[in-house]
């Protein structure tokens, strides 16, 4: 979206929200946040950020059957380039009759039930540039047409997503002349049917164009150019979630068949499967410490030849395809204080081959209306290594949340 | 059934709401069955269908205060179960968060969180009711209800509080897990003998020691046909932070229906 565009819609939708305040007495809800941060996620060699965002929400029920919902943030630096920017996440109007529910408009549908680590996530997007403290706030929206109905004890969701949103992540490709293309066909589709109980379970079939580009080659302008494609794939995944004794047992596994039309050269192995399965367990004092263990199978599309395979190597530390089986682990730990008054987090990932990642964040409650926030992140490992690529750099970050 | 037992028929709930006395003014306290009082207090307090609106302010040892404010829906659902899903609606980084307890005894019981920044509904882990509700001194396990036959109950005597006249009733759990879970070895509860109220809990841990105590008061007969009392406040005080969490009911409402898709897990995020 366009900076000065997308300004004007968010402040349409604030304006529209604060109409609607009137109608369905729903206050919009703010959070101004203030945070200085060491670095960006770009590896540009920015030392001091200053950021400050303001997000806005609004959910209000204008009749028993009809709501509307709507979040965006403005920005003045969000990616620690000096460009101010803002994003409309959700401006949706959701219909409810008779057990059927329609939802239309700009919404983000993050799937699964693993702790961070979800295979089954596929057609939601995100900025991983985003100089966000949570995790899901480099979440990006996109216009989908959802359409749920009791089935069976559950519920069956229908996704249809006629706008593409693509994974930004930081730039590796500095120096290269590379066109970004988008995918032929940019809708997507998929099927949920979601069900809770004493095992909670949800089985998934979609397909989507990649969020995530793959760097390919192609004929540009009568030559062959390197460019960014999102090849269409096909997913059928399960996640689900039960109790066992004191442990809470997770688990999210997910099948993938990717269209190779769209790719020719500089890959050798697309993803194939991938799986997550995970224990948590509370212990007195709110300690919560979550354990996952992590695979990745890849199959074989190449051979590259030689004077590719530096290009082939950054196509999978993105995709997770640099040996036929990568394994992986996952720790976090929480521990919160009382009233929720400070909380902390560790978590430690680590992928064979791919190095490792260390995040450390708390926040204090200064009053009610009013958080300090602290963050760390360190990854370890070389510079094409999946977390030194992604996310190249170590970063401090001290910063001020008002409201939500 | 001795004369001295309790009835728990539908006429002693009425008896009893109407403020008659049930029980001969002699009863010997080794005649009465603690389990059948704790039984008719546990029974007193459910309904078929309620909505409700409340505040939840919470004050730290220093005196801090926190304020809350939330809206809930609750329902006897298929088979006996007591779910209840309660949303917050400020503050602003509380708004939308939604918890869902469906109460049925023991391990069976099921408890889900719905965070909006997330946007997903999170099966919390059952063995985790110790764990603050929502960062109050209410653990999940008071808000889900400790069933009375997961516990042994023992009338340890009788006391007149200000409420009026009561049992006081020692309740251990009946399983290490169940104790290890709740993180209480004992309760004991003050049981208005007039109409099954609640009016006092005191929690102890594992080892003995006092952890919180529970005072309800405003009682509202909502239901006075079957007995049915509601205590519109609820405190709880942690004997260990000094903290105290109150649970200030505005609106109750036992009279309009709540459909199922309003209390189950895929209404968290609606």
């Amino acid at each position: 979206m366009k900076r000065v565009g997308g300004l004007a819609v968010l402040a349409c939708c604030l304006t529209f929200g604060l109409e609607v305040e009137a109608r369905a007495q729903s206050q919009p809800e703010w959070s101004l946040r203030a945070q200085q941060w060491t670095g960006d996620r770009s590896g540009s060699g920015n030392e001091s950020i200053t950021n400050a965002e303001a997000w806005s929400r609004i959910r209000a029920k204008i009749s028993n059957e009809v709501s509307i919902q709507a979040e965006g943030w403005v920005a003045v630096d969000p990616v620690g380039m000096s460009k101010a920017n803002g994003d409309i996440r959700e401006a949706l109007i959701e219909l409810r009759t008779s057990g059927v529910t329609l939802k239309v408009g700009r919404q983000i549908n993050p799937w699964g039930r693993a702790d961070r680590v979800n295979p089954t996530d596929l057609m939601s997007a995100r900025d991983y540039r985003r100089l966000v403290e949570g995790e899901d706030e480099n979440r990006l929206g996109q216009v989908t047409i959802t359409v749920a109905i009791p089935l069976a004890g559950g519920e069956l969701s229908g996704f249809w997503v006629p706008e593409f949103r693509q994974n930004r992540l930081p730039s590796n490709y500095d120096g290269l002349a590379i066109r970004s293309v988008t995918p032929l066909q940019r809708d997507s589709f998929a099927l949920r049917y979601e069900r809770f109980g004493g095992v909670d379970l949800a089985v998934t079939v979609a397909q989507a164009p990649d969020r995530t580009p793959w760097l390919s080659l192609m004929p540009i302008n009568g030559r062959t150019g390197l460019a960014l494609q999102h090849p269409r794939v096909r997913m059928i995944g399960v996640d689900l979630a039960t109790n066992v004794g004191d442990f809470g047992v997770r688990f999210e596994s997910a099948l993938y068949s990717h269209d190779r039309v769209a790719l020719s050269g500089l890959i050798d192995r697309v993803p194939r499967l991938a799986a997550v399965i995970g224990l948590d367990r509370s212990f007195p004092g709110q300690w919560h410490f979550i354990a996952q263990g992590i695979l990745r199978t890849s199959r074989s599309v190449g051979p590259v030849s030689w004077n590719q395979q530096l290009a082939a190597r950054r196509n999978a530390n993105i995709h997770g395809t640099w040996d036929h089986s990568v394994f992986g682990a996952t720790l976090a730990v929480r521990k919160t204080f009382a009233g929720d008054r400070m909380q902390t987090e560790i978590t430690g990932a680590m992928l064979s081959g791919g190095g490792a990642f260390l995040q450390a964040r708390g926040s204090v409650k200064l009053s009610e209306q009013l958080r300090l926030q602290l963050l760390g992140e360190h990854y370890s490992g070389s510079a094409d290594s999946y977390f030194g690529q992604l996310k190249p750099n170590r970063l401090l970050m001290i910063g001020l949340r008002a409201g939500y | 059934m001795s004369e001295m037992t309790i009835s728990l028929t539908r006429r002693g709930f009425c008896a009893a709401a109407a403020g008659i006395v049930v029980f001969p003014l002699e009863v010997r306290a080794t005649d009465i069955n603690p389990a059948q009082i704790m039984q008719a207090s546990y029974q007193a307090t459910r309904f078929k269908n309620v909505r409700f609106t409340a505040g939840l302010s919470l004050r730290s040892s220093k005196g801090a205060k926190q304020n809350r404010s939330l809206s809930g829906v609750a329902k006897i659902v298929d088979g006996g179960a007591l779910a209840r899903l309660m949303r917050f609606t400020t503050p602003a980084d509380m708004s939308g968060v939604a918890t869902l307890t469906f109460e049925r005894g023991s391990s069976r019981d099921d408890l889900w969180i719905y965070l909006p920044a997330m946007r997903r509904v999170r099966k919390l882990v059952t063995a985790n009711r110790a764990d603050p509700w929502v960062g109050s001194d209410f653990s999940y396990g008071d808000i889900l209800g400790h069933k009375v036959s997961d516990w042994t109950h023992k009338l340890s005597g009788t006391e007149r509080l200000s409420g009026g006249d009561c049992w006081r009733i020692d309740s251990v759990p009946l399983t290490s897990a169940l104790m290890r879970e709740t993180g209480y070895g004992r309760r004991r509860s003050w049981i208005r003998k007039s109409d099954y109220s609640l009016l006092n809990c005191d929690f102890f841990s594992v080892s003995g020691q006092p952890l919180k105590s529970a005072t309800f008061s405003d009682f509202r007969v909502l239901d006075g046909s079957n007995g049915k009392v509601q205590p519109m406040v609820m405190t709880m005080q942690s004997m260990r932070s000094g903290s105290t969490s109150t649970l200030n009911f505005k609106q109750f409402d036992i009279g309009a229906a709540v459909m199922n898709n309003e209390i189950s897990p895929e209404a968290l995020n609606k």
